[in-house]
């Protein structure tokens, strides 16, 4: 409870009614620092806006948005009717899937870990060393990775064949190849991922951790019982922010690990809409799609707040 | 200094131009050029005349060109070097134009052209390989109708692309593009490793059995040392896998309809193609994970070790010479040589081959643009033969002189250093350096190919041998089609994993494999298009 | 702390497994810079695995011996640093009254932005608008239209509800500060770890973006880097580009300067995050309440 509110509450004869020039007057302050912050989003977000009813054109780029002829949810149709579409759909949410259960504990883990370190100097070391996997570009990765786990090329098989077992079809069986994109994906983000939690780890009040050790609680406990309840809010932040992407998922990671004989399950969404709206021109069902995974992700992205505030967080909304 | 240096040539281009071409190679430094063209390449005098003709008088117009950001160290830059200045002084202050440029990524050159269009900020000629877009923006309403403008400003271009290539185009009967003039059609350039036959005793293959056997003496002998020897090296890509020459090779006798309108797997004999194909991979002839490669790195790194036979490349880049295969392979086996070799033949005892139309990119003029006139005016100017030549080869004593009827590059690295790959990227109405006549061009073009001129030579005629221009990968109809507008990207896709589970599936399960893929392909867009190419050959074959 | 046999063991499986993560994440960068200073041959052959082979600069004097790609780094460094300053700035202006439940018509305003997050116009209506305000070409199209990630002013707010007692806020206002003040002189410092944070996410995020600077920049004077960089590398490079326009062997870069596009992308994290660092500290209560 504020200042400001304590003083409401005290004062003798405040007026009943609380019009909005009251609210003003009062936070005005931060009215005034909402401001253009919101003068930013109403222009450059609002602004282009009405695109999305490409999604309902016949869009012709001459003759702009506003002129294309309307078409109603012609191209949804289009879209629903391929059967592609809904093998793409399957993978971005298995992919998405997955990943969420590794890719995002993994950060939490990663700092945990790291807070734990006792040495200093090994603590800055790894700190800086594990993010670097989030610089090298997925093209890069991607022919990092085809030249360790190929089946026959591959020097980690050849690895293991020296050693008289046979080749692990990593990139190249659709199982493998699900486990490989995650595992991946998990060692290109986890070190970056740590630096948020870490942030939030440096805020703990030291004084918890002491009053834990009086009580005799062991270095686990601790963590149990003062480090994880004091960045619940970001980890359920995160996570409510996480699950809101889970129709979306990224072009280069899938398009890069994947290859032809997997193209069952790396066929994800993004590349579908690439091959099929971008590389086409076909703005309009591209929209469409995404208008799609727009509308399901605000849905998740709602309910999972909604649950957490439920279970007692703030959620983000 | 600079600008004065710029003046003088301006002066003695124009003074050299106006007296009539000698055609001897008389040099005073820099300021001669023009002119100095080799014998059979008479230069226009009435050059001078048409652009005096069209002079215009009153405002200063502006005409904006769209430039290819090739992002590579040798283009100059793009707007600010000496070439766009002197094609300022040239044809800009002639003709009362501003010239001005947009660099344009290479890599993002679609995306960023459509943004420009949608926007009307586009340059008032535009350019692109994709028939796609062009269909598209024609579809759209979204071209200038350049009849009028080319009977007008365009005499040099009939003369210079002619009544063929200028024909195509035309779309609906009105000229919306202007076709690059394209100099080499030919693709495919197959190669053989000449020391591994030698030492071998074997003869080079001009049979589909005798290259079966020698891709199988390869493999038992393994030349290449410890078992690494890959008889026929692959990639991921539709050049590598034979799709442009070996699959064309099988195909038999067909109609007229068939070739124009059936797609290639149900052409009769393309099934044969594939099957060929499956049983060498079967049978360990072909790079075994050939379907991950997709950058082609592996095949690079294998050929640049030696280990590789038989490759299938274009022609231009012959091994993939671009990515630095040819200089690591002689710096690690000095004693490779690959010879052009052509194995596969058909029926008839032809070896056909895609070949390509000939023309290259397509330029057009947005429907926006206020200058189309005098863009049309620009592109005429540009193909006319001494200005072409200058800016192909730069001015004789400075940049080049003459050897055996050809210009060979001096080593000149000053202000006036011309663009990456001679101009080519200024040269938007040419593809390909024209040295009068297409044996001169050819050697011409050779050269950069040094030392391996003759190779490259043979293997570029040979690459044109029974080449066929394939409507079905170039657009055959000079009509926006649409359901290949709609399905083409899924269908070529479509086509590499058809070729990767057919090359690589058990030869028990082949034709099973192959009907149920087809029958994929059909349903992925490929009936559609069938019936839409059907509709429009028998409309064009009724006139 | 009492070292007992369980206290080793603790100890030698964490290191152990930090050890692993280090190692996993550190050899692949090597290998990375290792490619970036070999020669081309041997990058072309596969030759190259956690050293240099035939030691060779030239992909470095290609990213930076021209001078248009010093000049272009000096404007990416602008740039960044203009970016990151205003993206904070905006954001911190927006997430701390977004964090106070006090605000009428908060969740007015969380909802506007959350939905912000997941409907978009779109490439091109983006494109006109950027157009249509005169910013094409400019270095502020490349800092307006990104000035405030939802994402991270999610995060912020987040953490503004949570890690700033309201005691210390109250205090403040009893001595007379307003909003304003509250936030500048009190909650500020007390956040500067997560303002670290996030102003690192802003910085590398604009260093290594460039997809935004193809449609909003024609000038190649005002390329950031890494477009410059992803130029070399793809406009020459793609099979596709190869086969329609029968390009006649222009040599294409190869893996090394790929190589040595990475290095540089790194380089202001490399840079930025010891000196960072030090923000990351604790000790964020001393002195701040008043008995």
């Amino acid at each position: 409870m504020s200042a400001s509110d304590a003083r409401q509450m005290q004062g003798p004869e405040k007026p009943r009614k609380k019009n909005i020039f009251f609210y003003l007057r009062r936070d005005k302050y931060l009215y005034l620092l909402l401001l253009p912050p919101m003068v930013y989003f109403l222009i450059f977000k609002y602004g282009p806006m009405y695109g999305i009813t490409v999604a309902f054109k016949e869009y012709n780029i001459f003759k702009g948005i506003g002129a294309s002829e309307w078409v109603g949810l012609e191209y949804f149709r289009e879209v629903f009717r391929m059967k592609e579409f809904y093998r793409v759909l399957r993978n971005t949410l298995l992919l998405n899937g997955v990943d969420l259960l590794f890719s995002f504990p993994a950060p939490i883990l990663l700092a945990l870990l790291l807070t734990e370190l006792n040495s200093k100097w090994f603590k800055r070391l790894s700190q800086t060393v594990l993010y670097l996997p989030h610089f090298i570009s997925w093209v890069v990765i991607g022919g990092i990775m085809y030249q360790l786990l190929s089946p026959d090329s591959g020097y980690v098989n050849i690895l293991i064949r020296a050693l008289g077992g046979s080749s692990v079809p990593f990139l190249t069986e659709r199982v493998h190849w699900v486990a490989s994109y995650v595992l991946i994906g998990v060692w290109q983000s986890m070190g970056w991922g740590s630096i948020l939690y870490l942030a939030s780890i440096t805020n703990i009040p030291p004084e918890l951790y002491e009053a834990a050790m009086i009580d005799g609680a062991s270095r686990l406990q601790q963590i149990r019982h003062v480090t994880l309840p004091c960045i619940r809010p970001t980890i359920v932040t995160m996570l409510i922010l996480n699950v809101g992407k889970m129709m979306t998922i990224g072009f280069e990671r899938p398009y890069t690990i994947g290859n032809t004989l997997v193209r069952e399950v790396s066929d994800v969404i993004s590349t579908f809409v690439y091959r099929v709206g971008l590389q086409s021109s076909n703005y309009s069902l591209a929209t469409a799609v995404g208008l799609f995974q727009s509308v399901i992700g605000l849905v998740l992205i709602l309910s999972t707040n909604y649950i957490s505030q439920k279970l007692g967080d703030d959620g983000i909304w | 200094m600079r600008k004065i240096l710029a003046s003088l040539l301006a002066v003695s281009a124009g003074l050299s131009v106006l007296s009539g071409c000698s055609g001897s190679s008389s040099s005073s430094g820099p300021a001669s050029q023009s002119g100095s063209a080799p014998a059979s390449n008479a230069p226009s005098d009435s050059a001078p005349a048409s652009q005096a003709e069209n002079k215009p008088s009153g405002e200063r117009k502006t005409l904006t060109v769209e430039m290819f950001d090739l992002g590579s160290d040798s283009q100059q830059p793009i707007g600010k070097s000496y070439w766009y200045d002197w094609m300022q002084e040239q044809f800009g202050d002639p003709n009362n134009i501003d010239l001005e440029w947009m660099a344009i990524p290479r890599a993002e050159e679609v995306t960023k052209l459509n943004i420009l269009m949608s926007s009307g900020d586009a340059p008032d000629i535009i350019y692109s390989y994709e028939i796609s877009l062009v269909n598209n923006y024609i579809k759209q309403g979204g071209l200038a109708d350049l009849t009028e403008a080319v009977e007008k400003n365009g005499q040099h271009l009939k003369t210079f692309l002619g009544e063929e290539t200028l024909a195509y185009g035309q779309f609906g009967g009105k000229q919306y593009v202007i076709p690059q003039k394209r100099l080499f059609n030919g693709i495919v350039g197959s190669q053989i490793r000449k020391d591994w036959l030698d030492q071998l005793g074997l003869a080079v293959p001009t049979t589909h059995e005798e290259f079966h056997s020698v891709l199988k003496a390869f493999q038992e002998k393994d030349p290449a040392g410890g078992g690494k020897t890959i008889p026929w090296g692959m990639a991921l890509n539709d050049m590598s896998m034979g799709y442009f020459s070996m699959q064309y090779a099988f195909k038999e006798a067909m109609t007229e309809e068939q070739f124009y309108t059936d797609n290639p797997w149900v052409q009769p004999g393309y099934r044969e193609g594939i099957r060929f194909a499956n049983t060498l991979f079967n049978e360990g002839l072909i790079s075994s994970e050939f379907s991950l490669d997709k950058d082609s790195s592996q095949l690079k790194a294998a050929i640049s070790n030696g280990q590789v036979g038989f490759v299938i490349c274009n022609v231009g880049d012959y091994h993939l010479k671009s990515q630095g295969v040819v200089a690591a392979l002689n710096q690690n086996i000095p004693e490779a040589e690959y010879v052009p070799c052509d194995p596969f033949e058909n029926y008839e005892g032809k070896h056909p081959k895609l070949k390509y139309y000939p023309y290259g990119h397509y330029l057009m003029v947005p429907a926006a643009s206020k200058v189309p006139e005098e863009a049309v005016l620009f592109l005429d100017w540009m193909c006319q033969d001494d200005v072409l030549f200058t800016l192909s080869s730069g001015f004789e004593g400075v940049h080049y002189e003459i050897k055996d009827g050809i210009p060979v590059d001096l080593d000149y690295n000053g202000d006036q250093k011309l663009s990456s790959d001679h101009n080519n990227d200024i040269r938007i109405i040419i593809n390909g350096r024209d040295a009068g006549g297409f044996d001169a061009s050819l050697k011409l073009r050779s050269e950069s190919a040094s030392p391996y001129q003759d190779f490259f030579i043979e293997s570029y005629k040979m690459s044109e041998v029974d080449g066929i221009v394939d409507p079905w990968y170039f657009n055959g109809f000079q009509e926006p089609i649409e359901a290949e507008a709609k399905y083409t990207k899924t269908l070529n896709d479509k086509r590499t994993e058809m070729f990767v589970r057919l090359y690589m599936c058990d030869p028990a399960q082949f034709d099973a494999t192959y009907d149920a893929l087809v029958q994929e392909y059909m349903e992925a867009g490929g009936t559609e298009v069938m019936n839409a190419r059907k509709e429009v050959f028998q409309r064009t074959m009724a006139k | 702390m009492k070292k007992t046999a369980s206290w080793y063991l603790k100890n030698t499986i964490l290191y152990g497994v930090m050890v692993i993560l280090i190692l996993a994440c550190l050899l692949p960068f090597i290998h990375v810079v290792a490619l970036s200073f070999s020669s081309n041959r041997a990058v072309t052959s596969r030759e190259v695995f956690l050293w240099p082979v035939e030691w060779n600069l030239s992909a470095y004097r290609q990213v930076m011996g021209d001078a248009s790609m010093v000049r272009s780094l000096w404007f990416t460094i602008l740039l960044t640093v203009l970016y990151t300053v205003i993206c904070m700035a905006m954001t911190i202006m927006a997430a701390y009254p977004l964090s106070k439940s006090r605000l009428k018509g908060r969740r007015l305003f969380m909802g506007l932005i959350i939905f912000t997050m997941y409907f978009s116009g779109g490439m091109i209506p983006d494109y006109l608008l950027v157009s249509g305000l005169g910013l094409v070409n400019s270095i502020w199209a490349l800092i307006l239209p990104g000035a405030v990630n939802a994402f991270n002013l999610i995060i912020l707010r987040t953490y503004f509800m949570n890690s700033v007692p309201g005691e210390l806020e109250e205090s403040a206002s009893l001595d007379g500060l307003n909003d304003i003040g509250i936030l500048i002189r009190i909650v500020l410092p007390l956040s500067l770890p997560i303002i670290a944070t996030l102003s690192l996410f802003y910085a590398v995020n604009r260093w290594n973006g460039f997809q935004d600077a193809v449609f909003y920049i024609n000038d190649q004077a005002k390329y950031p880097l890494p477009l410059k960089i992803y130029n070399i590398i793809f406009n020459n490079s793609r099979p596709e580009l190869l086969m329609t326009s029968g390009a006649d062997a222009t040599p294409v870069p190869g893996d090394g300067l790929k190589g040595a596009s990475i290095v540089f992308s790194t380089l202001p994290i490399l840079v930025l995050y010891p000196w960072l660092q030090k923000y990351f500290v604790s000790g964020v209560m001393v002195g701040a309440v008043k008995a």
